[in-house]
């Protein structure tokens, strides 16, 4: 610091340079992670690219109707993903605002409320919005150029997109303050009902969504009419993520008809959007306009509302949430507690107990079970959809790829889980240990329950999972057998990795789970289950497609669907087996 | 001092603390006693600003708290029983941060910020990341980073729990210094030995009541008693449980 702060918001400021400073100058920092994290990023980033200019090279393809289709795909996008923000930003800002211990400690400085709430609003943006910039920018590089567009068009993106993410932010921000304000005291029975009409009108959406039913082919003018007509919110003119959809296709028009030269391509342009290349240019300029002023008048409003509620309102939200009844009561059920044993009777008594520990602390943590129930859940509606798309009659390699992706989905899902939340367990356990480390049983017990628990929880989701896809696909019993098989195997090789990893590089300082995945060994256990996932794919694609191509005729099927299956056991063997060995090992040896 | 005028709280149906009248006066060594769970720290909360009373009033230095929330907090300093550092900042960017909170330029802050760190006994390792601290290390930043801008209150929560006898003695017989030069210091523990050896008064809370309050020697005459605090806190709160029985 070199002077003197002026104000409370430059020392804030301040505060954060500071720490962003020290993050990168000071401390412990795992190169690998960085490296591991910055090589993902670039892929997924090149990936995500790669898909978009595949999509806009598509789409400009179909002449006449390319330029509805392209701004179509553009309102759908910046809907969805405006969407998320304002959920995500309103999540954040009320962990922020009234679950932090640096907001407590702020409150009892002379800090001015609504000075804090800025500070907040900020970090809550850029937590919030860096995943939104992050896939933003592909899509508009792609589109840019597929499109051959010029720098203008690049700058334009990134300021009317810049001034949107403020919008979904504020709302998020202002969601937050009147759901502590008003929904703190009731907060148990308000968020059921609220929850519940949220979680209808998802699913509702969604299946509106996915039931355009499949007798019209994609991209007809059937098809697309269907389209249209469920996603009609999106390209609602009241809607600010169509203005800055809109804007981006206006920014295009312009950019595209000023660098027209040639005769034939000003022709080309005026089939595409259906009129005359000087009348478009201007109206494109004027959109482009329109929509900018559209978007920062509502950025600054919605901004400006937040501020003012938090100068009225804040402490008393704050007060408000601190002093909700958070607490829970379970009382004894004789019942319920021998359900529970006769469902786990084949475990020695002793594991019982461990998993049924687990299970309990999974149950009453909303953290764990609502993100597992949400992506699940979302996969599920999709696979009880999945003959909407008319995948079930088409030929059987097609299904097969289907069924592979479906696959894949499932199993990547559940690798972040068991990274994000079977990982850190061994190492959450560190706090109990006085009492595991002591207890007459072995530590390896305390292993074999998370694991166990971590596969059997898993096999029962994924195994329904698949089992829902390959039912809707109507895909033959053999690729079944071959996916039901793979779906084990992938649970036990994914919760070996994550329970073995765990006790080999747990961290007992720790309270955080995720500050414990974001370390060594956490980052670790990602890239290996992406690995392991992948391989897995490779495995049960090479043989799912020596079944399809040779037919469920040919002599050796069987073999195949043997050999595959073999593989896919042996591979998960070998990758959860040994790290499973090396953690049981490692927790033997463990001084506490 | 600071004044709780008839200021209680509720959450929900539960009664955290009945409607307290107290007032502690300039350069008081006052300590908060009670069971787990009797209201010490919501108490302390409402002190702080951290929570509305919900019925009466607390004055920090004759300014009502809610009313004028900054300009009683100017004149306060509060402690949780755990408190907050900024991980990727160093101990002595934390006090100079928490300097410019109370309105004061680094220059100004500075021969503070040393007489301190040399206070706390911490010139080794203040240039260290904050993470990096036992919890020792980290009372003693937060307790210099209260001190920085002469608070005429200071309000601590539990601020001896987990510190080693040297550091125990070192935090004791500095608010023992700054009650002296006229700082009034309003404290929770349940260390009922250092509440008999550096408190001018004791009040005892139970249940969010207000028990017992006075010196050593009026709370003895209350409990009819000539022992240790530890046998008057007992007698008053077995007391007062055969009463709600």
């Amino acid at each position: 610091m070199t002077g003197a702060p002026a104000s409370h918001p430059r020392l804030l400021l301040w505060l954060r340079l500071t720490d962003l400073r020290n993050r990168l100058t000071r401390g412990d920092r795992s190169w690998f992670k960085i490296g591991v994290v910055t090589a993902f990023g670039l892929a997924f980033w090149f990936g995500l690219f790669l898909l978009f200019d595949e999509a806009f090279t598509f789409l400009s393809a179909q002449q006449e109707s390319a330029y509805e289709l392209t701004r179509f795909l553009l309102a759908i996008f910046f809907f969805f993903l405006g969407l998320m923000l304002v959920f995500s930003n309103a999540i954040i800002s009320w962990t922020s605002l009234f679950r932090s211990a640096e907001t407590a400690f702020l409150m009892a400085s002379p800090v001015r409320e609504e000075h804090l709430f800025g500070y907040k609003f900020i970090e809550t943006l850029w937590f919030s919005s860096w995943a939104f910039l992050f896939l933003g920018t592909p899509l508009i590089v792609a589109f840019g150029r597929t499109m051959g567009l010029g720098l203008s068009f690049y700058a334009g993106s990134a300021v009317l997109i810049g001034m949107f993410i403020f919008i979904p932010a504020a709302l998020g921000n202002i969601s937050a303050l009147l759901i502590a304000r008003y929904v703190s005291r009731f907060r148990r029975r308000i968020l059921v009902i609220a929850g519940g009409g949220l979680l209808g009108i998802a699913l509702f959406l969604i299946y509106q969504i996915l039931s355009i039913r499949g007798s019209a082919s994609p991209l007809s003018p059937q098809w697309m009419r269907s389209v249209l007509s469920n996603l009609e919110l999106a390209q609602s003119p009241l809607c600010p993520s169509f203005w800055v959809a809109d804007g981006v296709s206006a920014l295009a028009l312009s950019s595209r008809a000023s660098g027209l030269s040639s005769a034939p391509d000003q022709a080309m342009f005026a089939v595409e959007v259906r009129s005359g290349l000087s009348e478009v240019a201007a109206k494109a300029r004027w959109d482009v306009l329109l929509y900018g002023l559209a978007i920062f008048a509502n950025a600054l409003f919605f901004t400006r509302i937040g501020y003012v509620l938090s100068r009225r309102w804040f402490f008393e939200s704050w007060c408000a949430a601190q002093a909700s009844d958070r607490t829970r009561r379970f009382p004894e059920s004789r019942a319920r507690e021998a359900a529970w044993n006769a469902v786990f009777v084949f475990l020695p008594a002793r594991l019982r107990i461990l998993v049924l520990k687990d299970l309990r602390s999974f149950v009453r943590d909303p953290v764990q079970w609502s993100q597992f129930l949400i992506f699940f859940g979302l996969l599920a509606v999709y696979f009880l959809n999945l003959r909407s798309f008319a995948y079930h009659v088409k030929i059987g390699a097609w299904k097969a790829l289907i069924a592979l992706l479906n696959l894949c989905a499932t199993s990547l899902t559940l690798s972040t889980f068991t990274t994000r939340f079977v990982f850190p367990q061994l190492s959450l356990e560190g706090k109990r240990f006085w009492l595991l480390g002591v207890a007459p049983t072995s530590r390896s017990m305390v292993v074999a329950g998370k694991f166990l628990f971590s596969f059997v929880g898993s096999l029962l989701v994924s195994e329904s999972l698949i089992l829902t896809s390959s039912a809707m696909l109507q895909v033959p019993g053999p690729t079944i057998a071959l996916q039901a098989v793979a779906t084990v195997a992938i649970c036990f090789g994914l919760s070996g990795l994550s329970v073995g990893l765990g006790a080999v590089f747990p961290n007992f300082r720790e309270d955080n789970p995720s500050k414990i995945v974001s370390g060594f060994g956490g980052t670790l256990n990602l890239i290996l289950s992406l690995a392991f996932v992948s391989t897995m794919m490779a495995i049960t694609a090479y043989f799912g497609r020596g079944m399809v191509v040779e037919g469920l005729e040919a002599a050796n099927w069987r073999s195949g669907l043997a050999a595959g299956a073999g593989s896919l056991l042996a591979f998960s063997l070998l990758a959860g087996g040994v790290p499973l060995t090396m953690g049981l090992r490692s927790i033997r040896r463990l001084e506490l | 001092m600071i004044s709780f005028e008839g200021a209680g709280r509720r959450f929900g149906s539960k009664v955290a603390v009945h409607p307290l009248n107290l007032s502690v006066a300039r350069g008081e060594f006052f300590a908060f006693l009670g069971p787990n769970g009797a209201g010490k720290t919501t108490t302390l909360k409402l002190a702080a600003g951290l929570l509305r009373p919900g019925e009466g009033r607390i004055l920090v230095g004759g300014i009502d708290i809610n009313v004028d929330p900054i300009g009683a907090k100017r004149l306060l300093a509060y402690v949780p029983d755990q408190p907050y550092l900024y991980d990727k900042l160093s101990g002595r960017e934390f006090l100079r941060f928490v300097a410019g909170l109370y309105g004061i330029d680094v220059a100004s802050a500075r021969p503070d910020i040393e007489r301190f760190v040399a206070l706390f006994d911490m010139a080794d390792w203040i240039d260290e990341l904050t993470e990096t601290y036992s919890h020792g290390m980290k009372q003693r930043v937060a307790l210099a980073s209260t001190l920085l801008h002469k608070p005429k209150v200071v309000l601590l929560d539990e601020p001896l729990v987990g510190l080693d006898p040297q550091t125990g003695r070192l935090v004791k017989g500095i608010l023992r210094e700054q009650a002296s030069s006229g700082t009034t210091i309003f404290m929770s523990t349940h260390v009922l030995s250092v509440a008999e050896q550096t408190a001018d008064r004791i009040g005892i809370l139970n249940h969010g009541r207000l028990v017992a309050l006075g010196t050593m020697d009026e709370l003895r005459a209350k409990a009819g008693t000539p022992e240790n605090l530890e046998d008057i806190f007992f007698r008053i709160v077995e007391a007062e449980e055969a009463k709600r029985k």
